[in-house]
């Protein structure tokens, strides 16, 4: 991360008015990015091509898409946070020769295991005309991969030629599933929308290795041994993507579920969420600009005063300075996406009749909008938590978002439709009272953190590593 | 007398059976010569996790060895038994206690906190834990405030940690604990002697807390504030002075708690009660040597108009070799036939042997000085008409005793026991006269007056000579210091039991 805050804090500083709002742009596209362009990209497909391939190829596609996102965050999760905290690990060292065996590790490891698992999938699932198998494994692949990808891209540090390659991967998705889908029918809408997601991970890819030409590899790579350092990341990682999909997987194969084809199922609960999601992109980005930037120079000034031989009372000042940066960070979020959230909900109705929802789905739309918020506030809460290397509480939220998640959904989906999408926002607000009950205690007791619990052995030594994941 | 295992608990630090020195050498000396009582040895090495070979083949009545590291290393986690605020508080009090000068309060302070090794809060508990982490704050904001906290939180760590390591190490049962120093191993024989109400008996061959000190204030690796913050409470050489009153106290409650403390010379003896060591449980027990192997050395005459002196002992700087070499060029101009002889091993500090190498040929005199190296030192006084000591810092030399016990003068500078082994110590031990001459320190002009004094005059080397053998005879033989320790050994386990 450290690469990231620095970057977006040169561009604040050094731009214009027009920089900063870019800083703020690419902080969305980082954070959320990937995801949301191509929930858009799924939109604007539904929206332009109902005529083109039928409806029922085209809730075929739209569900082997968002199974493979669904399906893909959740098996990425595990090495996501690892990979990014071994990542800043190895920055802070100088060491990016051993970025580039373990970016070449984690990319081939990921693409064998999704290969595996998308063919097993593929070949028993019954229903599905080979094409769509053939190009189902593939995009499984391709969108696992562009998970990895995204994190070393940290090490390059070139935003625009990233955000580029989104734009004109979801564009070539976009384009080429409509002519093919026109000529070919579904399985053509399928490869197309799969050449365009093809195209970001080549460019994202050629641009990491353009990043790596040259570097000396050294002889030790430390990516295993980080495995085993950071369980609680890999913990972290898992519960967070599995939390946040595990709403979506219940109304699928709950008596909610509408069968599709083979396994695959549809909801009237998935479009709601995704508009829910769509909402939240301004806080994603303010959140990000802000603890990138604001919090992270309090961040240092603190650890800088503490290991640098300030007194006591100097570093109480700027640990004082820096929950200060924090509630103003939280204030501003909740400013801007309050209001934005209030207008959404008194928008609801007319949105549903535009996009042709149902009723039903009105009421899910507006628990999903508190719901994203809330949720918003909870990743904001971990990521801080991430910061100061409490990896256990963040896993510990990670852990009772995905429990409460599951059994409030579950239970929504029990009582009946006046209920649904009530199980988010509760599950959200949960996990969002424990971040920042863990946030509040961390926080309290910062200076006993600093120094009582750093490890005796100079080799571990924690502020060392706080500073390593900054 | 019911202890099981041994009679005597030896507490060291450092030093024998695994390091090789003249403590090393006493001690192996001593429970060699007392097969009759049961040794255990309790040793304390600076590092955690390190295996040492011993250096002495022990005696058949060593019945345990045990090695225990203080520093380094991390604590596994571990949870201890929870104390109450008071209990955490108490080590408050004490701190404070110490500070006002008290050194008496640790047996109620481990009553409450550690009666035993693996009660109360575990080492790690105690390194990592809130409630010592409270107490370091509030010494912190109540001393010392103004300075680095960083630093004194490490401080602390450091010093501390082999306190909570040694409070919770498993020390042999015996009937009497006796260290060989204070500082650490002194704090052990405390704790022993407050838990287990067994005598106590220290005995110090040099000042620890001034060794120590004397260290710390060379030692870079203790950081010191480049901006002196203006106050009062903490100078720039803080945190050295942080170290050098931790020895001082751990000394401090070595000498409150021990039944009798013993040290080798009475210069030590007067240093050890400014320190705080009661008088009374205070007594002088020289070091001593085998008399017959020097008394019994064939004497080799000089040649017509020769004059041989003598260096015995390791070249390195504390024995201020260089001033021995001035002192050899001085006598050179006004005794012609002057000749010196360097002998002992120059391994240890292979650069400042060199020095004196470059020296001694500076000063020309390269053709009148023979550095052996490591020889038998019986060799060299059978063949020299004096023994010159240019030492910047010394105990009780067994140098001194070797030589006086071969018949030989001496010319010494005036450190540690060395003017009471010239002059004698108590009025019968100076009716026996002089066996030498006493010099300052660092000043080569009075080293050579000494020598060209005693070289000048035969009649003076043979009276002195002969004061020195019976000096020796007198006061400073090997069964001497056996049958003294046996005696004090005795009286305490009598005591104890």
């Amino acid at each position: 991360m450290a690469g990231i805050g620095f970057r977006l804090k040169r561009l604040i500083v050094d731009g214009s008015y027009s920089g900063w709002l870019r800083a703020h742009l690419y902080g969305a596209v980082l954070s959320a990015g990937p995801w949301l362009l191509s929930i858009c990209t799924l939109g604007t497909l539904a929206l332009l091509s109902r005529n083109l391939i039928g409806d029922a190829a085209h809730a075929r596609f739209q569900a082997i898409v968002v199974y493979t996102y669904t399906v893909s965050l959740i098996t990425t999760g595990a090495a996501h946070m690892v990979v990014t905290r071994h990542l800043a690990d190895e920055l802070y060292r100088g060491r990016i020769g051993a970025l580039v065996v373990s970016y070449r590790l984690t990319l081939g490891v990921t693409a064998l295991a999704h290969l595996v698992l998308g063919t097993a999938f593929y070949a028993l699932c019954p229903g599905l005309e080979p094409a769509l198998r053939l190009f189902g494994v593939m995009l499984l692949v391709v969108v696992s991969c562009t998970w990895m990808v995204m994190i070393y891209l940290g090490a390059a540090q070139d935003y625009a030629s990233v955000v580029a390659a989104f734009f004109a991967g979801n564009a070539l998705s976009l384009l080429a599933a409509l002519g093919l889908g026109r000529y070919v029918g579904g399985s053509g809408y399928l490869a197309g929308f799969l050449a365009g997601q093809a195209g970001i991970l080549f460019v994202l890819c050629a641009r990491v290795e353009r990043e790596f030409t040259g570097v000396r590899v050294p002889e030790s790579v430390h990516l295993l041994r980080a495995f085993g350092r950071y369980p609680e990341l890999i913990a972290a990682g898992v519960f967070y993507n599995a939390a946040i999909a595990v709403d979506r997987v219940i109304f699928w194969v709950g008596p909610t579920g509408l069968p599709v084809v083979g396994w695959f199922h549809a909801s009237l609960y998935d479009t709601p969420i995704f508009l829910c999601y769509l909402s939240v992109v301004p806080s994603l980005a303010i959140f990000l600009v802000s603890v990138e930037t604001d919090f992270y120079d309090r961040y240092r000034e603190y650890y800088g005063v503490a290991t640098k031989h300030g007194t006591l009372r100097q570093v109480l000042d700027a640990k004082r300075a820096l929950v200060a940066c924090l509630r103003n960070s939280l204030r501003r979020l909740l400013i801007v996406q309050a209001p934005l959230t209030l207008l959404s909900m008194a928008l609801a109705p007319w949105l549903i009749a535009a996009i042709g929802l149902d009723r039903l789905q009105l009421g899910i739309l507006r628990c999903g909008l508190v719901g994203a918020l809330l949720h918003v506030l909870c990743l904001f809460g971990s990521i801080v938590l991430l910061y100061f290397d409490r990896r256990r509480d963040a896993a510990e939220v990670a852990a009772v978002f995905f429990v409460a998640n599951a059994a409030l959904t579950l239970g929504t989906v029990a009582v009946g439709p006046r209920a649904y999408g009530l199980g988010y926002p509760l599950a959200a607000l949960l996990a969002c009272a424990w971040a920042y009950h863990r946030l509040e205690q961390t926080l309290e007791d910062l200076e006993y953190l600093t120094f009582a619990a750093q490890p005796m052995a100079p080799e571990a030594s924690a502020i060392e590593a706080s500073s390593a994941s900054a | 007398m019911s202890a099981p295992g041994a009679d005597i608990c030896l507490i060291l630090e450092g030093t024998y059976p695994f390091v090789t020195g003249g403590v090393s050498a006493w001690i192996h000396q001593l429970v060699g010569a007392l097969p009759e009582l049961r040794f255990a040895i309790f040793h304390i090495s600076a590092t955690q996790g390190e295996t040492h070979e011993p250096r002495y083949r022990l005696p058949p009545n060593v019945v345990s060895l045990v090695d225990v590291g203080i520093h380094g290393g991390d604590e596994p986690a571990v949870s201890g038994e929870s104390l109450s605020a008071d209990a955490w508080d108490s080590m408050w009090r004490y701190h404070e206690e110490l500070k006002a000068g008290r050194s008496d309060g640790l047996g109620e302070l481990l009553h409450g906190v550690c009666p035993r090794p693996g009660t109360g809060p575990s080492v790690h508990d105690f390194i990592y834990g809130k409630p010592s982490w409270q107490i370091v704050r509030r010494l912190y904001e109540e001393r010392a405030p103004d300075i680095s906290f960083l630093d004194y939180f490490w401080t602390w760590r450091f010093t501390h940690l082999p306190i909570f390591r040694l409070l919770h190490a498993a020390v042999p049962e015996a009937s009497v604990y006796h260290t060989v120093s204070t500082g650490w191993a002194g704090f052990v024989a405390a704790t022993q002697r407050l838990r287990r109400h067994r005598p106590m008996l220290l005995t110090e061959h040099g000042i620890y807390s001034r060794e120590r000190r004397m260290e710390i204030d060379q030692a870079e690796w203790i950081y010191v504030q480049r901006q002196a913050p203006m106050t009062l409470s903490a100078g720039p050489a803080y945190f050295k002075e942080l170290w050098a009153r931790l020895f001082d106290r751990l000394s401090r409650i070595t000498y409150a708690h021990a039944d009798r403390i013993v040290t080798i010379f009475e210069g030590n003896r007067q240093a050890q009660i400014r320190d705080g060591a009661d008088p009374a449980k205070t007594l002088v027990v020289p070091n001593g040597v085998d008399l017959e192997p020097f008394a019994a050395l064939p004497r080799t005459e000089p040649a017509p108009g020769e004059f041989r002196i003598g260096f015995v002992g390791r070249v390195v700087p504390i024995k201020d070799v260089k001033t021995f070499i001035r002192a050899v060029k001085i006598v050179t101009g006004d005794v012609p036939g002057a000749r010196a002889v360097i002998a002992g091993p120059g391994d240890e500090d292979p650069e400042y042997l060199a020095e004196c190498r470059s020296l001694a040929a500076t000063l020309g005199i390269t053709d009148r000085i023979e550095f052996t190296g490591r020889v038998d030192v019986k060799q060299i006084y059978s063949r020299i008409d004096v023994l010159v000591l240019t030492s910047i810092s010394e105990g009780l030399p067994l140098v001194i005793l070797e030589a006086a016990a071969a018949g030989v003068p001496l010319v010494s500078t005036d450190v540690g026991a060395c003017r009471e082994l010239l002059e004698g110590r108590e009025p019968a031990d100076r009716a026996l006269g002089a066996s030498g001459l006493v010099t300052g320190l660092a000043d080569p002009g009075a080293t050579a007056q000494a020598i060209v004094s005693l070289a000048r005059d035969p009649g003076l080397r043979e009276e002195m000579g002969r004061a020195a053998r019976a000096r020796v005879r007198a006061h400073y033989q090997e069964a001497d210091l056996i049958r003294r320790y046996r005696e004090i050994y005795r009286g305490l386990i009598a005591a104890g039991g």
